[in-house]
């Protein structure tokens, strides 16, 4: 073998056209460098939670509840308090911890206040659990109220150059004491915090009232703390689960005596269920309510691991586009090195080099682009992607793995069609591809058609749905809307703070629950005896102010609303489907009932029925709803106030200055509904910029491909479009038997991607109760577009070629 | 080396056959030089690409160095070519992005040869040629006569046996056509057995034979009998 030749030549070829290789190198590099920073999402997606040691062995517990009818009413990420010590007592526990996310409470250092500081409570465990490096001090006396670990961004954010242990903070009223500096959660991880403060603080904060601190501590039926176990490494966790959910039960019956909690919201006939879920699963699998941060999906993966393989795909075919736009000069060269006594695999080999020394230097370049483009991405993705990130073999492996199947899917048919040549062309002077070539072109060609509409139409499915949830209208009007979150601190000041907030120009009305849509709800099991035998469902239940109505701008159907004047807390609101579902005929003159604690059941008249609205996240199916009038000693958590206009300053300012006054320099947490509801599409719309750009990038890279196939189209066809221009046929007839012989190609690549598409996009819609597919008419502008797209190159280049060439050699003759 | 037997030779295309060759028997010893003349479409190019091992007859026998050629599969007789049989054409088919060594290059790394014994045997033949000069240039930077000149080392560099030209002056002006023609009496008189094409009596006067085709028939043939 002459290694040196091959190379040799390969880089002459290379340099003989220059064009050809900078457009080949610069359409492999951009689409290498958007596939690398993909892997590198991808990467960081799959490597969620694995950063910490020995993540493999750590598992979240989390609650699942069923009641006595064996309805699930929840599905929980929280767990009691007691799961913990529980857990400990197995030998196949190493360490557990709870942890407790504190509110959103003003922290003070001297006079500064550390600003989004994300609080925890945990166990001194914790750090055996989530075994993250101490940089300072120490861990050991986290078992103390008051004492308290921050993290290294936020020693370095407050306390420059200082040493922060030993140091005080004040949260709400309570110093706490630096106890030592511990290295930050990784990026990727399910959960994030700034401080954690020992749990026996909340003692502490609760001001040692042992009533309280023996409820909550004994309770098994409040869901407040996550509970995190690492696993000795061979533990059979089934029987550690079966083990654990058996004595829970023994503990979870004997505490029940002691429990008096009266309201209706506690999960009191709910059988819990407690299962291990690995905290590596948890950012793309895990589906629960009360998540400590938004989490993604496998779905997402499949599309970023699609979209890279088509890059690749479409960079590959682009370069087999350029390659053999104009074959005859390759392929008599190859006719040449045949004639002197080449095989087929030599000029193969020649090829292949020639596709390997691009898509190397493609992919060196490619790795300059990424580094350039990544911080971009950073932006759009809200990520910290680095190019370094690409380490170790695996991730070497990887790049150059790629760069040889690049090689290989852009040399491989070229090879082909070159290597193929027949050397009995030189004897004739003329070198001409065979029919088998032809075609095979064609197909490649509708590959890359295929892949463009593909694109296009996941685009424009993804883009119309999440233009359709946004606009819909979701039974209640959703503009305007401000929240006020963790509200409670107002609490008794409530009505007076309403009055006055009511009075402030610019505010049109004021209400107060215990949920606000796209949050969680309370369920409780409701039976209605009306009918026989009597029908069970779980209703979610809002504990609601009598303004509540008009605030949300709700559809009453029947009946009246809460009145505030009767204060009748045994009346409640239902919604159309919690009619539908009890089958109640006549809801006016009904009741429905549940059961509280003591398994006494409690009687609730039907005062009215709301039309259906979207209390949840806006693409969940409406389930059954129950709105129950807030009593004093009832907890509400929001306060909504609907504004004329949510860009007015005025009015803001003017409610910003009244929460301050009545809520005691809490720090004013709020929000428009309409942005949080949006919130929950932020990941998606994300995902659609993405495709956009993909979508983008295969665009112009398929009008290059056009291009390229038109020019071989027409070389391809030399001889009978000189025959037809010396016969005097006009232009547009050849050119419309170019578009035909073109369109097949089209009409193939854009019949079998739109079905692929809306398949994948049915998949994803099932994550939507709310769907709009794709329009017809969006599907016509898209093929017209690409259609459009072929007949313009074909017709550019055939008039390009035309006017270059003079076709009237054959008469000459 | 080369005899045929009956060689026909017919093109099929769109519905139409063409008989190019029709009963073709000729025999050519080893050191003959030869020429097929006769007028332009007469077949001439179509017995040298069969007889170069090429193009396949649609019947009758070929023996090449006395091997039955007739029923040899295609990388068979690739195999028997290479290195056997040199071809000059009258377009020189010189790879414009390779320097003239390069190109004349070519078959000996076909033929593995190691790179020091390529430099020693082209630039022995450049030598002998006068056209060490133009080692390092590349075809476009050579006048005609050069790059056919080039094309005809490279077809001798492997010292092959049988050289086969079709119209190898066709391009060239009398001088430059009289240069060739001397290179190849040269190379007759060193030993190979050569089979040139044209249409031109004046060049098939300067062979030692000529076969005169006419329509896909051999005419006459001075040692043959048909
Ligand atoms: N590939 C081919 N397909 C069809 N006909 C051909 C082909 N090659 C040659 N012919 C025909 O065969 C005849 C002989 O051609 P050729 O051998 O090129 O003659 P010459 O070299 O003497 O000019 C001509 O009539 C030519 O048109
Ligand atoms: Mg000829």
């Amino acid at each position: 073998m002459n290694t040196l030749h091959y190379i040799r030549a390969a880089v002459k070829s290379l340099l003989r056209d220059k064009l050809y290789s900078a457009t080949n190198i610069a359409g492999l590099a951009l689409g290498i460098g958007l596939s690398i920073i993909i892997l590198l999402l991808i990467k960081y997606e799959l490597s969620y939670d694995s950063g910490i040691k020995g993540s493999k062995n750590i598992y979240r517990l989390t609650t699942r509840g069923e009641s006595p009818d064996g309805i699930q009413t929840v599905s929980n990420a929280l767990t009691p308090l007691p799961l913990s010590g529980l857990l400990r007592t197995f030998h196949e526990t190493e360490a557990t911890t709870r942890l407790i996310p504190g509110a959103n409470k003003l922290i003070k250092y001297n006079s500064a206040s550390l600003k989004q500081s994300r609080f925890f409570f945990a166990d001194p465990s914790f750090f055996n659990v989530f075994e993250l490096r101490i940089i300072k001090g120490s861990v050991e006396q986290l078992n103390k109220p008051g004492n308290v670990v921050i993290t290294k961004t936020l020693a370095d954010k407050y306390f420059k150059g200082t040493n922060p242990v030993g140091k005080k903070i004040n949260r709400d009223g309570i110093k706490y004491n630096i106890i030592a500096v511990s290295e930050d959660m990784p990026e990727a991880s399910h959960f994030h915090f700034d401080l954690i403060a020992s749990i026996s603080t909340i003692e502490k904060i609760l001001n040692y009232n042992r009533k309280i601190l023996d409820k909550l501590e004994h309770n098994w039926k409040s869901l407040v703390c996550y509970t995190y176990v690492k696993v000795k490494p061979k533990a059979d966790l089934r029987i550690f689960e079966k083990h654990l959910n058996k004595k829970a039960r023994l503990f979870e019956e004997r505490s029940k005596p002691e429990n008096k909690t009266t309201t209706a919201t506690s999960q009191v006939n709910t059988t819990f269920h407690f299962h291990l879920q690995p905290i590596r699963s948890i950012h793309l699998h895990s589906k629960l309510d009360s998540e400590l941060e938004p989490l993604s999906n496998p779905f997402r993966i499949l599309i970023f691991i699609s979209i890279t393989i088509f890059i690749l795909l479409i960079i590959s075919i682009n370069f087999i586009n350029i390659t053999t736009a104009e074959p005859s000069k390759r392929l008599r060269d190859a006719a040449i090195r045949k004639l002197n006594g080449a095989r087929s695999y030599h000029i193969a080999l020649q090829i292949f080099t020639e596709a390997f020394i691009i898509s190397a230097s493609a992919t060196i370049l490619g790795l300059v682009l990424a580094e350039l483009m990544i911080p971009a991405f950073n932006k759009l993705f809200n990520l910290s992607l680095k190019l370094s990130q690409i380490q170790g073999l695996q991730d070497i492996g990887m790049v150059i793995f790629i760069t040889f199947i690049i090689g290989i899917i852009s040399g491989g048919y070229p090879a082909k069609f070159f290597s193929g040549i027949d050397p009995v062309n030189i004897f004739r002077n003329r070198f001409k591809l065979n029919k088998s070539s032809f075609i095979m072109r064609g197909f490649i060609i509708a590959g890359q058609v295929f892949v463009l509409m593909f694109l296009s139409v996941l685009t424009a499915g993804i883009w119309q749905q999440l233009n359709f949830i946004s606009e819909r209208y979701p039974g209640f009007n959703k503009k305007n809307l401000l929240i006020i979150d963790r509200a409670y601190t107002i609490k008794q000041n409530y009505e007076d703070f309403k009055q006055e907030i009511k009075h402030i120009k610019g505010v049109v009305n004021v209400s107060a629950a215990t949920s606000v849509p796209g949050e969680g709800y309370m369920k409780n099991i409701f039976s209605y005896r009306g009918i026989n035998p009597p029908k069970k469902t779980p209703v979610n239940v809002n504990f609601v102010d009598c303004d509540y109505l008009q605030t949300m701008q709700l559809r009453l159907m029947k009946g009246s609303f809460l009145n505030c004047e009767t204060k009748d807390s045994m009346g409640i609101i239902l919604n159309s489907t919690a009619i539908k579902e009890l089958e109640i005929k006549k809801p006016l003159e009904e009741h429905i009932e549940t059961a509280n604690s003591q398994n006494k059941s409690r009687k609730f008249n039907i005062l009215g029925v709301v039309g259906d609205y979207n209390y949840e996240p806006l693409d969940k199916k409406t389930e059954p709803l129950g709105l129950v009038l807030l009593c004093k000693h009832n907890f509400f958590r929001y306060i909504i106030i609907r504004v004329e206009d949510r860009k007015d300053k005025r009015t803001l300012s003017a409610i910003r200055n009244t929460w301050n006054k009545y809520s005691d320099n809490e720090p004013l947490e709020s929000f428009f509904l309409a942005d949080r509801l949006n919130d929950n599409y932020k990941e998606d719309s994300r995902m659609l910029t993405a495709l956009m750009i993909f979508t983008l990038f295969s665009f112009f890279i398929s009008v290059l491909g056009f291009i390229s196939y038109a020019s071989f189209l027409i070389e391809y066809k030399d001889k009978k479009i000189s025959l037809m221009k010396t016969l005097g046929i006009p232009d547009n007839y050849i050119l419309r038997n170019l578009i035909g012989s073109f369109g097949k190609y089209i009409l193939i690549g854009v019949s079998l991607s739109i079905p692929t598409a809306l398949m994948i996009i049915r998949i994803w819609l099932r994550n939507f109760a709310y769907t709009e597919h794709v329009s017809l008419l969006n599907l016509l502008i898209l093929i017209t577009l690409v259609a459009g797209t072929g007949i313009a190159s074909i017709s550019y280049q055939y008039f390009r070629i035309v006017f270059k060439k003079n076709y009237h050699y054959l008469t000459k003759r | 080396m080369i005899r045929t037997q009956n060689i026909v030779k017919i093109f099929y295309t769109n519905e139409i056959a063409k008989t190019a060759l029709s009963n073709i028997n000729i025999n050519i010893k080893k050191g003959d030089y030869v020429s097929i003349s006769g007028p332009s479409g007469c077949g001439k190019t179509t017995l040298l690409s069969i007889i170069g091992l090429i193009d396949k007859q649609t019947s009758g026998e070929l023996f090449f160095m006395d091997i039955d050629i007739t029923k040899k599969k295609d990388h068979q007789r690739a195999k028997l070519r290479k290195g056997n049989i040199g071809f000059v054409f009258k377009d020189a088919f010189l790879i414009d992005e390779l320097t003239v060594f390069e190109n004349i290059e070519l078959p000996l790394i076909y033929l593995n040869y190691k790179r020091k014994e390529r430099i020693d045997i082209i630039e022995k033949e450049l030598l002998r040629h006068k056209m060490i000069h133009l080692k390092n240039r590349y075809p476009g930077q050579l006048n005609e006569e050069q790059q056919q000149m080039v094309s005809i080392l490279r077809a001798v560099i492997t010292k092959p046996s049988l050289l086969l030209a079709d119209e190898p002056t066709g391009r060239l002006d009398s001088k430059g056509r009289d240069n060739i023609l001397r290179t190849f009496s040269g190379l007759n008189e060193e030993g190979m057995t050569i089979v040139l094409a044209t249409h031109s009596p004046y060049i098939s006067d300067q062979t030692q034979i000529t076969i005169k085709m006419f329509d896909g028939h051999v005419v006459t043939d001075n040692n043959i009998t048909i």
